[in-house]
């Protein structure tokens, strides 16, 4: 599916016929002092305009001024323009002025780049990107000011105005202008704005306008919110349009859904072979969970994932006939094919868009418009729902874990679209067992066997070695992660097995020259190395911003380390059973000491949450004490 | 272990190998290989079957065949270079499917001539119950991309792969002149195994190529026909191509073939001879209008000359004002280059390129009187320098260079704070060449400098366990040169956050930076800290890790070996060196023993000693290591070495409470 974003974060456009602005704007010298802190760059002034000609045809203009306060600020004086075939960039001027607003240099034809905007992962889309900047400047603050217009025909996807989009950028004032002709009405949802928007009749058309000044730059501080909830913004969408010939309206998800639906609809065909096929594999299968499994093995065996971003901007598949005859689709061919599979052997199935990957927030559900990038299937059985992901290889059938899980999702209906939520995982699906059993000599030396199972979003960071990395890259990989001193691998071997809730076993054998560290008459035995969390990053100035643990923080862990020591070694003190409670989670840790053998068992339970700015030192505090008791050792004397 | 199977190889070629016509036979294999027939479209079941990699199992793909056949036409109005390509790979894990993608750049000449693909050919063959079932690629499945104005991507994907398939196919590639005259790079290894890596080039009697060989991995096959015009070199049964840690850059290491067009002579034209040996590369250089002459005379710099020579007396003190003046006036704008288009412009303009910047330096320094030439090298992540062949291309920087009291003495003054003599750590890359007329010759980039890292500490332990005092970091060398500039970038406010974020055991009531505005200086960080906790206290008993939080916890080198050198660029020198005052009534009752390890050939060593003064204990440990480069022989010995620093580090002290003292209380 295209990805929308990077169209509506740049198709800020302005005036080229611009007013002649106040020539305080290219003055370095006239920024106030509270825009300069923390400051890399200034947005001096910044106009988007947004003329929608008619259902099918707007054009978007932007001039902006930014002053570079440093090297780092370098990368705000380049300006990109991403366009398509559906759109067409008309013009692009720029201006460079020095720090007391002399005009440096003229943008030239020269100076702007036409790059294709391909986004690594497609065959082929046809994103291209048109950049314009100056050479490196070594003096600083200096001052760029661009102009551009763009003329889009595909109205699916209005602006979003985010007038302060990055880290460390302040910003002196900015304004959103959309100019809607009669008849056509706009649609809008403001974020964290001071002024609401101010609307005028001017008799052909009705215009829109939001203005914001004096934004002090921003720092994002670790496990903050996602930044929509922080910045100001807007975000538009239309009531009706047109795309390629074909007409939306756009007022509710179910409207949406209704267009996706029948931009998509019978494009189901598939041949009969392979309709023989499904029957014949799912033929012994007697209820609707072991016939989509058997399907979804056979699509897991027989396609792969190609990228082919084309039709309809993106939104419109290839016919499942096309994806039997190569194998090959991107995420709506292989929904479309599988869903055709399904079909054939009398299962229904619906495409649910989502906004997909590990770092998205959720879509603003009180909004309805084109907010998603990705398509997956959704089978009702009876009162379950079974999720299937149909461009991954080997992921577990109903799994959908930190890419498109604990979110929400639009549901493709006949009737039209209905927002579901996708599966969470809570803390119990989310665990790391491991037990260790550990033979020590008086050298330190010491023989580890660790059997760990990972599960839920624990054992996603496994996936890659298990399915991507060769046996040599393995062990490197190994050598990396495992947090041992030193160590020789005797042996490694790592599985999944495959459920709604997969899970990955790991068996580690390991040489240890030193684990425990003698000394004297005394062993040093750390009692936790494989299994220790590290201390949160500690808040270097007055914590602004909320702390939000979100779907990553729902775990367990549990260890139990079991050690047997050399004869003639007694303890030299007792170790107390050791609980830290907080409104985060919890963590015990205990040592029983039976003879020569020492068993050292420690659980974490930790959960996702919201808390107030404040609570942020309570945070640190924790994970402080967590990783304090994650470091305690026993000292054995040697018996004279 | 997988790779001490490939060990054999290395032996062979330790540095790169040249053959220049008349090839040499060094690599050839004694016994001939097994030659597979392979044929674009026909496939066998035996080759489903084919796996000459059975012991490397667990690889994503095979390449069961590859062959390049390079040739020239002169019929027309250009010269055009042909590559006809075919390549035969194995699937047999899901992660390879994107190898069924194929991309291939092309490039356009400024002059308008692009590099274009015909014949584009594929087919995918799949065995089900015994049969081979063969697709065939189609149109919807080519595709052309424009990156940009000078790129395309040619990418087209291979239908029906699965595990298991085999994928066959062929491209012809047309390289006009204008684009570039010598044919691709060839690459006889990949990141997954190579059963039959063939290149063939039949250069016509016109062209004169020098053919440079690089990497690890025997030629099997090395034939030459008897007129010197056809050629044929072979590399079978090649391992994937691994990474390891401390490399400069994976080229160096990547076993290839690479072409330099010398001269050429066309029917009824003059030679056109492009480039031959070191003289005459360094004559091209000298006289060239963007090298040579923007250094022999510089009457802009006479001033700026006359008051460095007056107002310093000392050589060193000179040398040092000439980088002062050139760093100061002229911004480095992080730009590498050998040549400057105009060291006056780039003087006016305040900001240049390497290039610009070092020949201004050679330039001032001339006016100054001293005879200071260019050194031209190789940086780091370009990739070596092969001393066998006159490449400028193979060049992207350059210093300079004087002879001092008979010493080769180095100058860059594209950073203020490299001191002269000192080069940044990028040029620190085998040879450079001083280019001066009659008497060039290879200067060894050796570095001047270690990287020096040096703490020392006064603490003192109450009976809780927790520990205040001051900790003093002394940064010199190429260490100092990393802490100025992150301080200089980031500002002290940044800086020291940054330290809070790494150190977060550290309570710091205050720091203090000295030593960034000098060159010379080392760069130091005082904090006076505390550790709450920092011993663990039992009992009456305090167990002391003495090295604190800059133990090194961690050895870098766990992997059991190694195939290629460990270039750490620089010698290495860490001191720790911190005296703990412990609480009234407590004694050692036991410390860990002094260690002294070494590397041998005066590679490294490693001492660690504990000396207990009335209440008072004092720790030393230091570590060097000697060479910037460690050969992979020597990363066993490096291995241990490390395990054992490791191990010392992370002993520990026990502190006791008196017995009458525990009585009273």
């Amino acid at each position: 599916m295209k990805n929308q974003y990077g169209y509506l974060l740049f198709l800020y456009l302005l005036q080229t016929v611009a007013p002649v602005w106040a020539q305080e704007q290219y003055k370095a010298t006239t920024i106030p002092g509270s825009l300069r802190g923390n400051a890399h760059a200034v947005v001096r002034r910044s106009e988007i305009t947004f003329t929608v000609k008619s259902p099918g045809e707007a054009v978007e203009r932007m001039h902006i001024v930014i002053t570079v306060l440093d090297s780092q600020g370098d990368k705000h004086a380049t300006l990109s323009v991403p366009y398509d075939k559906l759109s067409k960039v008309n013009d692009i001027e720029g201006v460079l002025y020095d720090d007391i607003g002399k005009v440096v240099k003229k943008l030239k034809k020269a100076d702007i780049d036409d790059y294709s905007a391909s986004d690594g992962v497609s065959l082929y889309n046809d994103n291209r990107l048109k950049s314009a900047k100056f050479p490196k400047q070594l003096a600083y603050p200096y001052t760029v000011e661009f102009t551009y217009e763009v003329t889009t025909r595909n109205l699916m996807f209005y602006p979003k105005w985010i007038p302060q989009n990055s880290e460390h950028l302040s910003v002196e004032n900015a304004r959103f202008v959309v100019e809607m002709p009669k008849g056509l009405d706009l649609r809008f949802r403001e974020f964290n704005l001071k002024n609401p928007v101010l609307v005028t009749d001017q008799g052909e058309k009705t215009s829109y306008l939001w203005s914001i000044s004096t934004l002090s730059a921003i720092e994002l501080e670790p496990l903050a919110p996602p930044v929509y909830e922080l910045l100001p913004m807007v975000f538009t969408a239309p009531t009706e349009f047109e795309v390629q010939d074909y007409k939306g309206s756009l007022r509710t998800w179910n409207d949406l859904g209704k267009f996706y639906y029948f931009l998509n609809k019978d494009r189901d065909g598939i041949p009969d072979d392979l309709r023989q096929r499904v029957l014949a594999i799912t033929a012994n299968e007697q209820t609707t969970a072991g016939k989509v499994a058997k399907v979804y093995q056979f699509l897991q065996s027989q396609t792969r994932y190609v990228g082919v971003q084309l039709g309809i901007g993106g939104w419109q598949t290839i016919e499942a006939s096309s994806v039997a005859a190569s194998n090959y689709g991107d995420c709506k061919a292989l929904t479309n094919y599988t869903k055709a599979m399904l079909k054939t052997i009398g299962i229904p199935s619906y495409e649910a868009v989502v906004k997909a990957g590990g770092n998205e927030a959720d879509i603003v559900t009180d909004f309805p418009s084109f907010q998603f990038n990705h398509v997956m299937l959704c089978v009702p059985d009876g009162r379950d729902t079974l999720w299937l992901e149909c461009t991954s290889q080997h992921n577990s059938l109903g799994y959908l874990g930190t890419f498109t899980g604990n979110r929400h999702a639009l549901l493709i209906l006949p009737q039209g679209g209905k927002l579901v939520r996708t599966p969470s995982y809570r803390p119990i699906d989310n665990v790391q067992r491991r037990r260790i059993a550990v033979q020590i000599s008086d050298q330190g030396e010491a023989m580890a066997d660790v059997v760990s199972h990972y599960s839920g979003l624990q054992q996603e960071r496994y996936e890659e070695p298990l399915y991507y990395l060769n046996q040599p890259d393995q062990q490197s990989w190994v050598f990396k992660q495992v947090q041992l001193p030193t160590f020789e691998l005797k042996n490694f071997a790592l599985n999944q097995q495959k459920s709604r809730i997969p899970v990955v076993s790991e068996k580690l054998s390991v040489l240890v020259r030193r684990w425990a560290t003698p000394s004297g008459t005394r062993l040093f035995l750390p009692l936790n190395l494989l299994s220790v969390l590290p201390p949160a990053t500690p808040a270097t100035a007055v914590r602004q911003s909320a702390l939000d643990l979100d779907a990553t923080y729902d775990f367990e862990d549990s260890d139990t380390v079991t050690y047997q020591l050399p004869v003639d070694y007694m303890p030299e003190f007792r170790l107390e059973p050791l609980t830290i409670a907080s409104r985060f989670g919890q963590y015990t840790a205990q040592v029983l000491v039976d003879g020569h053998k020492v068993t050292y068992i420690r659980q974490v339970t930790m959960h996702r949450g919201r808390y107030p700015a404040a609570v942020y030192v309570e945070w640190v505090d924790f994970r402080k004490k967590i990783a304090k008791a994650d470091r305690a050792q026993m000292v054995f004397v040697k018996k004279q | 272990m997988v790779f001490n199977l490939y060990w054999h190889c290395r032996a062979v070629a330790l540095t790169a190998c040249c053959l220049f016509l008349g090839p040499s036979t060094i690599f050839a294999q004694k016994s001939k290989p097994n030659e597979p027939i392979v044929k674009l479209g026909q496939i066998t079941l035996a080759d489903f079957s084919q796996n000459p990699f059975s012991q490397d199992s667990s690889t994503e793909a095979i390449v069961l065949y590859e062959r390049g056949d390079v040739s020239f036409d002169l019929s027309g109005p250009e010269i055009l270079i042909f590559l006809n390509y075919h390549k035969r790979v194995k699937i047999l894990k899901k992660s390879a499917y994107e190898r069924a993608t194929v991309e291939v750049p092309l490039y356009k000449a400024e002059s308008g001539q692009t590099e274009f693909i015909a014949d584009i050919e594929g087919y995918t063959y799949n065995l089900e119950g015994g049969v081979v079932h063969t697709e065939k690629l189609t149109k919807a499945g080519i595709f052309t991309e424009k990156v940009s104005n000078t790129v395309s991507l040619q990418k087209f994907t291979l239908p029906n792969v699965r595990e298991g398939s085999i994928i066959d196919y062929h491209y012809q590639l047309t390289t006009p002149f204008a684009v570039n005259y010598n044919p691709r790079t060839w690459t006889f290894q990949e990141r997954i195994p190579v059963a039959w890596s063939e290149y063939r080039i039949n250069v016509t009697s016109y062209f004169y190529y020098k053919m440079i060989m690089g990497g690890y991995l025997p030629l099997a096959i090395n034939e030459s026909g008897s007129d010197a015009q056809t050629y044929r070199f072979v590399v079978q049964n090649a391992p994937a191509f691994r990474d390891e840690a401390y490399m400069t850059t994976a080229n160096d290491y990547v076993s290839k073939i690479d072409f330099e067009l010398a001269s050429y002579a066309l029917p009824g034209q003059f030679a056109r001879k492009i480039s031959v040996s070191w003289e005459d590369m360094d004559k091209t250089l000298l006289a060239s209008p963007y090298f040579g002459s923007q250094y022999s005379r510089a009457a802009f710099l006479r001033d700026a000359a006359n008051t460095i020579n007056k107002t310093n007396t000392d050589t060193l003190a000179r040398l040092a004002a000439a980088c002062r003046f050139i760093s100061s006036q002229i911004k480095w704008d992080e730009g590498e280059n050998i040549f400057s288009y105009g060291i006056k412009k780039a003087f006016d303009a305040r900001k240049g390129d390497a290039g610009d910047i070092n020949l201004m330096l050679i330039a001032l320094l001339r006016e100054m009187d001293f005879d200071a030439n260019p050194v031209i090298l190789s940086t780091r992540s370009h990739g070596h320098v092969n001393e066998e062949h006159a490449l400028v291309r193979k060049f992207n920087y350059v210093v300079a260079h004087i002879s001092l009291n008979g010493k080769d003495f180095l100058m860059d003054a594209t950073n203020p704070m490299l001191k002269p003599g000192m080069l940044p750590m990028q040029c620190l890359n085998g040879m450079g060449r001083l280019v001066l007329a009659g008497k060039s010759r290879f200067v060894p980039l050796t570095p001047a400098e270690r990287d020096v890292e040096s703490y020392s500490g006064t603490f003192t332990i109450n009976s809780e366990g927790d520990i205040t005092g001051i900790l003093k970091k002394s940064h010199g060398g190429y260490s100092a040169l990393d802490q100025k500039w992150l301080y200089v970038v980031d500002g002290e406010t940044k800086y020291l956050a940054e330290v809070k974020k790494k150190k977060p055991a550290w309570q710091i009531e205050k720091a203090e930076f000295a030593g960034i505005e000098q060159n010379e200086a080392p760069f130091d960080a005082t904090y006076t800290l505390s550790i709450p906790e920092a011993c663990q206290h039992a009992g009456d008993r305090l167990y002391l890790k003495p090295l604190l939080t800059e133990a090194h916890e961690y050895s870098p080198f766990k992997e059991p070996a190694r195939l290629y050198p460990v270039d750490l660029g620089v010698p290495i020198d860490e001191t720790y060196l911190t005296t703990f005052t412990f609480p009234d009534g407590y004694q050692v009752e036991e410390a860990p023993k002094s260690l002294i390890l070494t590397i041998p050939e005066n590679g490294g060593r490693f001492t660690y000693q504990v000396n207990i003064n009335g209440n008072q204990v004092q720790v030393m440990s230091r570590l060097l290591l000697r060479k910037p480069l460690y050969q992979a022989e020597e990363y066993p010995v490096l291995r241990e070495f490390f395990d054992k620093v490791v191990a010392k580090q992370a002993e520990q002290i026990v502190l006791k409470r008196a017995e009458n003292m525990a009585e009273k209380k």
